[in-house]
């Protein structure tokens, strides 16, 4: 087990550093910091002076990869490459093009993003499992058919609809929930209802046509028919033999994006004005600061590379048959 | 001719897809394994329904990418073209396409939707809500003009839909008499009972309900906006109907252009095995390990760089923004090809093992023939599957990734694009709610019928399913 | 209704009248068992007996009422303890199941669930029925375990099914069973997934708990010599319908029905040697062509194909599975060389050895004085023509996306055997007759035949390119017996008229007594015996040959009198 996880943490690595390689080679050689100055200053009238200064203000007026006016190990570490990507290794993310310090907003933000994304997922997997099992136990009848073709309709409505008409209806017609805004403590609740609401309403369509799907396929195999022919209950067959079963694949799924939990979404916060992860990334997108998206880019990877060794671990857990080695 | 004819590489790439996909099926016409799943989706009432739905909106996306620089008056040099680039399509729609108001007007309005300081004759200034410029023109009276005129409009929509659609059963009646070898009235009798292999009937009441919406709608439209218009006066109808090739690029370029590199390194890593899996691996978990949003955002935003540097070279906008467009597929593809690649490298490390595989190798059968003889055969299926599943997904995306400014062009007609522009105006009093809602309301059309329609071809051709 | 007219009688257990089933696919509806009448005593073991597809396994299912959802029964009634089973409410059906009737089914992989202890599995049953507490259902558990011969029930109860090899799956399987006494224990081919030592030991404890739990068994098997073993009272199936109903002794000494007389036939046995199995096959040239070249032996000397098994963080190789380790092995020419043995023994991986689809670890295979261990690639691919192989599985042994024809060419192209492209399909088509299908298959598609057709067509893409050897790796396994007789017949055939040698890959005791000259049975990767197969299987030397001998349920067809005077 341990060596496991050690080789799985060691496999962990060249995948870091590939994408902080990708990244790198994305921002500073498909194109030059000029470019992103000339870019965050306007496009015109700019002189070579102003250019510099942004440059020097943010420390991209280092060269790429190798210092030559510097001595020593300055050599090499007074280099872009070191210091804005080797140090993303210690989660050193320096200061935003704006001058923020992102390590210290990431610590502050992500607990916002993570109030509405806990509750979003416990709750939604709890619905959506639910309903899965309804519709698996009325296989073949009616009920099963238009539950599929509702569930069809509904993850094809897109994520913007759900959010724009769930703050209408709410906010302007039932007013009964703030349409906006977020705070800190008890009294915040109040702000996550509707975030949280559309979430998993917007996610039950794909959801549980999927968990269905991963039913109907447990309840074809032989150890159902077993089960049946002990004289057990349909309803007992389907919660202590298919769910079980069942909830393997399910768990597993969700567990690799345990993680990103962290990172927030990026609509859903925007919309509705939640200090987290998302809204700040999306910020700086529309900012065009680099260095956030940077820094986010190298920690969204982290993150899923946690999620998929949480998930080999937790199929050892959860499944008697994965012994590792 | 309408004028010079001009090549967006979007337009190539769509019409290579067309071509591709022809000749699929009339390859496949000729070999019974391939013939016999497309059946079994014709048969299903959904799989017709969808099909045709969704030829509908492929048609107009295909009349949408036949591009020209239309013709302008001819002087003495001889023929002058103008500098913008147009569709076919754009040209069928040419009078709703120049129908433009001042501002917002709701659907069917004969009056703008904002107050304005207009001048009567008499001198005195007032504030009124002024008349369109385009829309309900015709009416004298639009108070008690126009529910009538609407009325009008809409049946002689009716009657030129039933004309068409009774010419369109007709002719299909006797093609499949002819073909069947039966009376006429024994076909028109397994059609509408309902006992034809292919579901006609269903086919024909879509037909019809198609032909309605159509012809009324068309109707409508040579004499109102009959979505309204948005912001800068400009047609909603037509925004979303030109917003249809935005969609139906997006999901089906992104998919062509992955497919190629998903199918050699899923095929490579998984026959070869060794270093080359182990690369092709790494290769797939780097790429996929970095959020899709992001890694689109960071291309997106380097992309913005690249653009405004060079930004001369681009001869207009409408080719700036196909190229953006093209590259958007192109980096979505980026990260939609690693599940397909992981799926293919799974079959082929199965198929490789199969006894068949194995008795080539006891023939002595290379590598390349076998990939090519029987690994590649037997696993289009998940591509195919693949492509379609993915179509309904990438149209959805397009539209966040538009709202979020990680998109197609700014300028560029996209339900994205529609929905980030109307949202705001949700907060106006009364609400400003129709370009919005058309926005939606097509693409909710658009993705329905494709997931339908993906369920129907799943369930045809991927054998586990098939053999229950 | 009629009880009046039996009530003399003794009262059967299980009465079965007249019972159809239909499957219902969309618009089709295909008739799976069509109209059978039977009874059980009780305590007695009622044997239901047909090859695949005749309706046996759907009929027993429809007695606890566990059909497949398309299957839907349309007219009859089963009558259990006199009480119509097909009228009760689902919730009292509930209350037979696993009490008054229980199931065995065929795959004991797949038939336990994967995820809850096997314990649990059969408290389960007891709570269910029995109204005990979990922990008195745990220690009847044990004593459970403990009577279907676990050696160690308070460990096995508190493992997952995973973790348990076939044979003691099937042993929880019926322990769980058991475990309420019932009346009837219905047994759907319970061993035929099994290794036939190990099938023995499943039905030796059968009997044994039938005599102990004084139940009656509904048995449904394909394997004839098994009924003679367990059966009471024999009912043959065939298209749905039961064409014959007598007790064991009359069954298997003059049965009535001609079906039954075929599938006797088609039996391979040792007394069957030299001559076809199937009469229409016509009489074999039984002058095998005899020319003793020892030039022309394939010889196989000490071959060894391991495969590392990597653990750690490294994926070091910490040691090796040695899947085949050591095998001598001599084909000579024109005969048939059998290698018998159980599953995971490495048969099948000594055939691909030779055949270097598996690069062999070790060990040399000569043959026309060629080392075809270690020749380069032109060589080998020279020496294809030589060596074929026909495979199992004739489902997953042809391209569903090839034309037979061009699956039958595919060789000749690859090894320019025939040159001519017209040639080519000349040969294709000669090819076809010569296996028994007709000239215009060349045209069709691998699923539009039966297994038998598809590996008469597997023979025929073997046959293409001239071997001298063809490393026939269980090619009759996965076929009714019917089916199995005719493509021996074929194989017989073939080789009298071309001098082809076979390696014959067999788990199936009488095909090799049937079938082969020499026989060489291996056991965990190694040769423990070999010679010739009427010495082997009459005086067999080693422990495990003896214990694999004994295992084999014995059957002597009963041959037809007249069919004698005819030969």
């Amino acid at each position: 087990m341990i060596a496991y996880i050690v080789r799985r943490i060691l496999y962990a690595i060249p995948i870091l550093i590939g994408v902080n390689i990708l990244t790198f080679l994305l921002f500073f050689v498909v194109n030059s910091p000029d470019d992103m100055a000339r870019m965050f200053l306007g496009q015109k009238h700019v002189t070579e002076e102003q250019i510099q200064n942004w440059k020097t203000e943010r420390g991209y007026h280092y060269p790429l990869f190798y210092n030559a006016e510097e001595k020593g190990a300055d050599k090499l570490t007074k280099t872009i490459f070191y210091t804005k990507s080797i140090r993303l290794f210690v989660f050193d993310f320096g200061r935003s093009d704006s001058g923020r310090d992102i390590s210290f907003d990431i610590s502050q933000r992500m607990w916002p993003s993570l109030a509405i994304a806990v509750p979003q997922l416990i709750i939604g997997l709890l619905v959506t499992i639910t309903l899965a099992l309804l519709i698996a136990f009325f296989r073949g009848t009616y009920i099963d058919y238009w539950a599929v073709v509702i569930c069809v309709a509904l993850m094809s409505i897109s994520s913007l609809f759900y959010i724009i008409g769930g703050q209408y209806i709410m906010g302007k017609i039932l007013r009964v929930v703030p349409i906006s805004g977020f705070e800190d403590g008890v009294f915040g609740i109040k702000f996550l209802i509707l975030p949280v609401l559309i979430g998993i309403i917007g996610g039950i369509g794909s959801s549980t046509r999927w968990y269905r799907t991963i039913f109907l396929e447990e309840i074809n195999k032989d150890y159902v028919r077993t089960a049946r022919a002990k004289g057990i209950s349909e309803q007992l067959v389907l919660f202590r033999h298919v769910l079980r079963n069942a909830l393997i694949p399910i768990l597993t799924g969700v567990v690799v994006i345990l993680p990103l939990l962290f990172m927030g979404s990026l609509i859903t916060e925007s919309f509705f004005g939640i200090p987290g992860l998302g809204s700040y990334t999306i910020d700086a997108i529309n900012r065009q600061d680099f260095s956030i998206v940077r820094s986010m880019v190298f920690l969204g990877a982290f993150l899923y590379i946690i999620g998929l060794l949480l998930t080999d671990i937790s199929y050892t857990i959860v499944d008697p048959r994965v012994r590792l080695n | 001719m309408f004028g010079k004819p001009v090549f967006l590489i979007t337009d190539v790439l769509i019409f290579a897809l067309v071509f591709i996909i022809i000749a699929f099926f009339v390859y496949a016409m000729g070999k019974p394994h391939l013939r016999q799943p497309w059946r079994q989706v014709v048969r299903s009432k959904a799989g017709v329904i969808s099909m045709m739905v969704l030829l509908l909106y492929i048609g107009i996306a295909i009349l949408d990418s036949i591009h020209f620089h239309p013709k302008l008056e001819n002087s003495k040099e001889g023929t002058q073209y103008s500098g913008e680039i147009h569709s076919v399509f754009d040209r069928m729609v040419l009078e709703i396409k120049n129908s433009t108001e001042k501002t917002y007007s709701a659907p069917f309005a004969a009056y703008l939707f904002a107050k304005e300081t207009v001048q009567l004759e008499d001198g005195i200034k007032q504030r009124e809500y002024p008349r369109l410029v385009w829309g309900g023109k015709h009416l004298n009276d639009p108070a008690t003009e126009k529910n009538a005129d609407i009325f009008n409009l809409a049946v002689i929509g009716a009657i030129k839909a039933v004309v068409v659609w009774f010419a369109l059963t007709l002719l299909l009646i006797l093609i499949l008499s002819f073909r069947s070898k039966s009376t006429f009235s024994n076909v028109v009798k397994s059609v509408f009972r309902g006992e034809s292999e292919i579901p006609w009937r269903t086919a024909s009441i879509t037909l019809a309900i198609l032909l309605l919406i159509i012809f009324i709608g068309s109707e409508w439209a040579t004499k109102y906006h009959v979505l309204g218009t948005d912001k800068v006066g400009e047609d909603v109808l037509y925004q979303a109907l030109k917003s249809i090739r935005t969609g139906v690029v997006i999901g089906t370029l992104t998919t062509l252009l992955m497919l190629p590199f998903a199918i050699v390194l899923g095929i490579m890593a998984g026959y070869f095995r060794g270093w080359i899996d182990d690369v092709i691996q790494y290769l797939y978990t780097t790429l996929n390990s970095i959020p899709g949003v992001l890694l689109i955002a960071a291309a997106v935003l380097m992309l913005n760089v690249y653009m405004g540097k060079h930004a001369e070279e681009f001869a207009s906008l409408t080719q700036r923004a196909d190229l953006r467009l093209l590259f958007l597929c192109l980096i979505l593809g980026l990260t939609s090809w690693t599940g397909l690649c992981r799926l293919l490298r799974a079959e082929t490390l199965k198929l490789r093992e199969v006894d068949f595989v194995q008795a080539a190798s006891a023939f002595g059968v290379g590598p390349t023939q076998t990939i090519f003889r029987h690994i590649l055969p037997n696993m289009m299926h998940i591509v195919l599957i693949t492509l379609v599943l993915d179509f309904s997904g990438l149209v959805l995306a397009e539209a966040v990734l538009s709202y979020i400014n990680i998109g197609v062009d700014p300028t560029m007609n996209s339900w994205g694009n529609m929905i980030n522009s109307a949202r705001l105006e949700m907060a106006r009093e009364p609400v400003v709610w129709w370009s919005l809602a058309a926005s939606l309301f097509f693409m909710f059309t658009l993705v329905l019928f494709a997931n339908l329609f993906a369920d129907v071809v799943r369930d045809a051709l991927d054998p586990r399913i098939a053999k229950q | 209704m009629s009880n009046n007219d039996i009530s003399d009688r003794k009262q059967p257990l299980l009465r079965v009248e007249n019972l159809s089933i239909v499957f219902e696919t969309g618009q089709r509806k295909v008739t799976a068992v069509d109209n059978i009448s039977f009874e059980i005593q009780e305590g007695e073991t009622f044997a239901l007996v047909g090859e695949s597809g005749s309706g046996k396994s759907i009929s027993a299912l429809s007695v606890i009422r566990l059909l497949p959802e398309a299957a839907r029964i349309s007219s009859g009634s089963i009558y259990f303890c006199n009480q119509d089973l097909l009228t009760l409410p689902e919730r009292e059906m509930r209350d037979v199941r696993g009490s008054g009737i229980s199931m065995i089914f065929q795959e004991p992989m797949t038939s336990l669930n994967p995820v809850v202890k096997v314990g649990r599995q059969i408290s389960e049953v007891l709570i269910r029925h029995k109204n005990m507490s979990k922990s008195q259902a745990r220690q009847r558990a044990l004593d459970l375990l403990d009577a279907v011969n676990i050696k160690n029930p308070s460990h096995t109860i508190d493992t997952f099914a995973h973790e348990l090899s076939g044979g003691m799956k099937q042993r929880v399987m019926i322990a769980i069973a058991l475990a309420c006494e019932p009346k009837l224990l219905i047994a759907d081919e319970p061993t035929t997934a099994l290794d036939v030592t190990i099938q023995a030991r499943v039905l030796d404890l059968i009997n044994e708990l039938q005599e102990k739990f004084k139940m009656a068994i509904l048995f449904i098997t394909h394997d004839l010599a098994v009924v003679k073993q367990v059966a009471d009272h024999v009912a043959v199936m065939k298209q749905g319908k039961i064409v014959e109903q007598s007790s064991n002794e009359i069954f298997f000494s003059s049965p009535q029905h001609e079906y039954s007389w075929d599938l006797f036939a088609a039996l391979p046995a040792m007394e069957k040697r030299g001559r076809p199995l199937l009469a229409r096959n016509g009489s074999l040239v039984s002058q095998k062509s005899v020319s003793h070249n020892q030039q022309d032996s394939l010889k196989v000397d000490d071959l060894k194909v391991h495969f590392p098994i990597k653990k750690g963080i490294f994926k070091r190789t910490v040691g090796h599975v040695k899947a085949v380790d050591g095998v001598s092995l001599e084909i000579p020419p024109g005969k048939t060389v059998a290698l018998v043995g159980e599953s995971g023994s490495g048969k099948t991986t000594v055939g691909k050895g030779i055949l270097r689809l598996v690069q062999p670890t070790s060990g040399e295979v000569h043959y026309l004085g060629l080392p075809i261990h270690k020749i380069d690639k032109q060589q080998l691919l020279e020496q294809r023509t030589n060596l074929q192989i026909v495979f199992q599985d004739p489902y997953s042994s042809m391209n569903p996306r090839m034309l037979v024809g061009d699956i039958i060419e595919e060789g000749m192209k690859a090894l320019n055997v025939v040159s001519d492209s017209s040639e080519r399909k000349e040969k294709v088509l000669e090819l076809l007759e010569q296996v028994g299908l007709s000239r215009d298959a060349h045209l069709r598609y691998p699923h539009e035949f039966s297994g038998g057709q598809r590996q008469r067509i597997c023979i025929a893409r073997a046959l293409a390119v001239n071997p001298k050897i063809i490393i026939c790796d269980e090619p009759t396994s996965a076929l009714d017996v019917s089916v199995q007789a005719q493509i021996l017949d074929l194989l017989n055939d073939l080789q009298a008229r071309f001098g082809i040698s076979y390696l014959f890959i067999t788990h199936n005791m009488s095909v090799v007594a049937y079938f082969a000259d020499r026989v060489a049975v291996m056991y965990q990767g190694k040769i423990v015996e070999q010679g010739e197969v009427e010495q082997v299987l009459k005086d067999p030397q080693h422990e495990y040959t003896k214990r694999l001998l004994a295992a084999v349920p014995k059957l002597v067809p009963p041959e037809r009198v007249e069919v004698r005077a005819e030969l």
